[in-house]
């Protein structure tokens, strides 16, 4: 093998090897040309847009401001820049050409790094956003003050062929230091992570009965995964039988060319009878997989019946079903003995570390998630934290996170108009904002007249007068402390002008403090009053879908308060949602909070187009839930879990436990691994699960052979 | 010129659905009713049709325009055992007190039922709190706040089916996988869901799950 390998080796770097040089990346006079037409077109796009800015006449994107609004164009702008140019370059190209060889065939490199080579580097971010001011109102003194352009911001027209201007060389480490500063960190968050997920799912074992427990004996799932089967032999997405394949490999191995094809009723009926004889068993937790085998042949039948159908002559349809979608009554014997086969081989056999497996198929891929990217919640303007620090959030059950956004859907989905008003009514909104004026009087009495712009909130659709003005200056929103100047104000104080909506009047209160005082005080504290809206929520945004041609509108809500969300006239509470795991769990409950993380797990490792188990995300939702509350994956977390001192000692703060532990003189039953391998037991998992009681009948004592025997006593 | 607000007079404001238009604090109210009657159908008290399938139509009919929560209270029992009562009472007060919790205990003396939902507007004073737990042993009061009740979480896509285990259910579960109590998964008296169904400590719930693996799955918590 060792010579065959070397030989390999040698005859490619004599006959089919090759290198990479400058002329490989060289453009041509026509790529040149090309990519100088995309770009001076997209600068001036650029320049449209951000003379547009200057107007103030940009159109508002959803939940953005001004600036918001430009950079997000901006960078639609830019990003199709480097990949047009990219693309072009990657059209020049021979087939020969060697760079293209190693990115086609998936050796190294992507099309993105030929086409940065050749074309253009394209826009470099700090940040996720464009590079940020480091000198006085600009990135280098290089540009003007307050420039926007491409080139001021870090845009790198050229490519590392024709080489980088000193600006945008500057620009490019900016952008690269972010990147290896970024892996730097990764490796040692997933590590500790990995380590954590370990310690709490260490000692959980498939049990005789079927269930996962700890070593305390504890259930944490009844059945694991929910049916049982191992996640290492699965053949298909989590499945345990790929039906086409073995279909294929079943109308290979037994042709049956006499045996009549079955059709349409006879295969059901067939297929019917064989899975009420022998599937029976695996019920109830193969209700899904029978599922799938009858669908599987439904898709046969339909399949039968287009095929017969797109015939004209009868003599074909044997020809033509034969690969496709015969089935013989043997072949439909054989096929579904060999699924059986295959899903009792697939069962998790007990004593399996379910819990070590899990730990570890969670914690590797989490290593490859590189780059905190930002993703968008359907608006663009919404983002969501995913990668790494999403996951520590997720897995840390975290109170605070980056990016809460409530999913709300709405009971008439399908106004616009409607929408807006459930939306005013979430969002909040202040006295400062819905009042035309906020004046102060001195005459006879102190006080502040405040008048209502009763024309914005009409055209806002909020639902206030001065009446509910009024209630909220005096009572506040629950939940939130009010300046103290706001509590001193009584029902007398706040008045509003007889016959108008729209008007009111605050005095200032008798105190100790003279009234110019107070006057600043309530002058400062009234605009921040919040007339409407819930006090915890940032902003909503209406995001609008397509759902079969009629457009449909749900609102994101940034911010916590799901309870209040789903409580909000119009909104429909049954179908609304958070990423906050915590909450979920304050409002809904722990079942509920255990679908959550697992589905937000799995949402973060398919944006990175990362596929684990769902059985691995379930055990560890359920550790997660198991005590009826929601336990991050922590110390204080892994210790509300675990009993067993020497295990949490080897984890964390270890002196506290040990010392906690003599002082109340604790007794460790060393079950889990920890204990065991710290005092060199075998580990009651897998095959040190079980111990062997042997009957013991006492053996004959052997002779003692006498001294002259053993030659020690020279006769 | 000024004057001082006297707060009956309503604000009209369309909820935008139903064609039913509900002052805002009425279809609060509806909406909390609702859910209290579906809380009591699913703790297997005997709630009249007329409650269960109310719609916002016949609640005002019932109750006018801008109902009383005086008016509100409701009286349920068991279906086996008519001396199992249970009262529904919706407290005027924003904050309540002790007062007002004594008043209710009377009348839940003097009508000899033993159990009590509170519905609040706001809050429960401390004091209040402690008061209740003291009478605990007596009369069992749980009391839950009108912004929880104004979805049925039960109703809801994340919350799974649960159902309470009788005495004898539970024997026997605790035996096919020879366990103790503490041994199974737990849910927290506190969780919303064991508040809905008003569970006390020891009681284990069933829960039944959609599975994306196994199509359907059976779990069980104990309250504890």
């Amino acid at each position: 093998m060792d010579r065959f390998a070397r030989l390999c080796s040698r005859y490619f770097g004599f006959y089919r090897g090759f290198s990479i040089g400058i002329s490989d990346v060289s453009p041509s006079a026509k790529l040149r040309k090309v990519k100088y037409d995309i770009l001076s077109e997209g600068y001036e796009k650029a320049e449209v847009a951000i003379k547009k800015y200057e107007d103030g006449t940009l159109e508002l994107r959803p939940g953005c401001d001004l600036l918001q609004s430009l950079e997000e164009i901006l960078n639609g702008i830019l990003g199709k820049l480097r990949e047009s140019a990219g693309q072009e370059a990657m059209k020049a190209l021979p087939w020969s050409n060697t760079p293209r060889i190693m990115a086609e065939c998936g050796s190294k490199g992507s099309p993105l790094n030929i086409s940065q080579m050749m074309a253009c580097v394209g826009q470099q971010a700090v940040g996720g956003k464009r590079i940020q001011d480091g000198f006085v109102n600009r990135t280098l003194p290089h540009f003007q003050y307050h420039s926007l352009i491409p080139p001021a911001k870090g845009f790198v027209a050229n490519s590392f062929y024709s080489g980088l201007t000193a600006t945008e060389f500057i620009f490019h480490t900016m952008g690269g230091r972010e990147g290896l500063v970024d892996t730097a960190v990764k490796t040692a968050e997933t590590g500790y992570m990995a380590r954590r997920l370990m310690k709490a799912l260490e000692d959980l074992s498939l049990r005789y009965d079927n269930s996962v427990r700890n070593s305390e004996n504890t259930v944490v799932q009844f059945t694991y995964g929910d049916d049982s089967l191992d996640p290492s032999k699965m053949e298909n997405n989590d499945r345990p039988v790929q039906f086409d394949r073995l279909h294929l490999h079943i109308s290979q191995t037994f042709p049956c060319p006499d045996e009549k094809n079955l059709y349409k009723k006879d295969l059901l009926d067939k297929v019917e009878q064989a899975l009420d004889e022998r599937f029976q068993s695996l019920l109830p937790k193969g209700k899904k997989f029978l599922g799938e085998i009858q669908s599987f042949f439904e898709d046969i039948v339909e399949k039968q019946k287009e095929t017969i159908e797109s015939c004209e002559n009868a003599s074909f349809i044997q020809q033509r079903t034969w690969n496709s979608c015969r089935f013989t009554e043997t072949q439909v014997d054989e096929f579904l003995s060999s699924a059986l086969t295959k899903y009792t081989k697939a069962l998790v056999e007990p004593g399996e570390a379910v819990g070590a497996i899990g730990a570890q198929s969670i914690s590797e891929p989490g290593t490859q998630m590189t780059l905190k990217t930002f993703h968008f919640a359907g608006v663009s303007s919404m983002n969501v934290t995913l990668g790494v620090p999403r996951l520590k959030e997720i897995i840390n059950a975290s109170k605070n996170i980056s990016t809460p956004i409530i999913t709300a859907r709405l009971v008439q989905d399908n106004n616009k108009v409607g929408a807006r008003i459930v939306k005013a009514g979430i969002e909040k909104t202040t006295l400062g904002e819905v009042c035309s004026y906020m004046k102060e009087v001195y005459h006879e009495e102190c006080y502040l007249s405040i008048q209502l712009d009763m024309e914005a909130i009409e055209q806002l659709r909020l639902n206030i007068d001065a009446r509910t003005v009024r209630r909220c200056i005096l009572k506040g929103i629950r939940g939130q402390t009010r300046p103290p100047i706001l509590r001193g104000l009584s029902e007398r104080h706040v008045l509003i002008k007889k016959g108008s909506k729209s008007k009111l009047r605050v005095l200032v209160p008798e105190k100790d403090t003279p009234a110019f005082f107070q006057m600043t005080a309530l002058k400062v504290a009234l605009p921040r009053v919040i007339v409407q809206g819930i006090a915890t929520v940032n902003r909503a945004v209406i995001n609008e879908e397509t759902k079969g041609g009629n457009p449909s509108y749900h609102l994101l809500v940034e911010g916590y308060g799901l309870a209040e969300v789903m409580g909000s006239p119009g909104i429909d509470g049954r179908h609304t949602t958070t990423n906050h795991l915590i909450e979920v769990e304050q409002t809904l409950g722990v079942e509920a909070a255990r679908t959550s993380i697992s589905s937000e797990i799995s949402y973060i490792m398919n944006a990175y187009g990362i596929g684990i188990d769902t059985r691995h995300l379930l055990l560890l939702s359920d550790v997660m839930t198991f005590k009826g509350e929601v336990l991050g994956i922590t110390r204080f977390g892994v210790a509300k879990m675990r009993e067993s001192v020497l295990m949490l000692a080897s984890f964390e703060k270890t002196t506290d436990h040990l010392f906690d532990a003599a002082c109340h003189g604790r007794t460790d039953t060393i079950d889990g691994v920890s204990e065991c391998i710290i005092m060199g037991k075998a580990a009651p998992i897998g095959t040190g699960m079980f111990k062997l009681l042997k009957r013991a009948t006492r053996a004959a004592k052997p002779p003692v052979p006498s001294i002259m025997e053993r030659g020690l006593l020279l006769a | 010129m000024m004057e001082v607000d006297t707060p009956t007079e309503p604000t009209n404001f369309n909820r935008g659905g139903g064609g039913v238009t509900l002052t805002p604090e009425a279809s609060r109210l509806f909406r909390v009713y609702k859910t209290v009657s579906s809380m009591l159908t699913k703790r297997g008290y005997m709630v009249s049709r007329e409650m269960r399938e109310m719609t916002p139509m016949s609640f005002t009919e019932r109750f006018g325009e801008f109902p009383s929560r005086e008016g509100l209270t409701i009286l349920v029992e068991k279906p086996d055992d008519s001396t199992n009562q249970l009262f529904v009472f919706f407290p005027e007060d924003e904050k309540v007190g002790v007062k007002p919790i004594k008043i209710l205990t009377d009348r839940m003396k003097d009508e000899q039922v033993s159990n009590a939902i509170l519905v609040l507007r706001g809050d429960i004073t401390p004091f209040a709190k402690q008061a209740v737990m003291e009478m605990s042993d007596s009369f069992r009061i749980e009391h839950f706040k009108e912004p929880e009740l104004l979805v049925d979480i039960t109703q809801h896509t994340l919350v799974p089916e649960h159902l309470v285990l009788s005495q004898n259910e539970k024997q026997e579960l605790l035996k096919r996988y020879r366990l103790r109590e503490t041994q199974l998964p737990r849910i927290q008296p506190n969780d919303p869901v064991a508040r809905y169904y008003g569970m006390k400590r020891g009681q284990v719930v069933k829960i039944i799950r959609p599975s994306e693996t196994a199509g359907r799955y059976v779990t069980y918590r104990v309250c504890l």
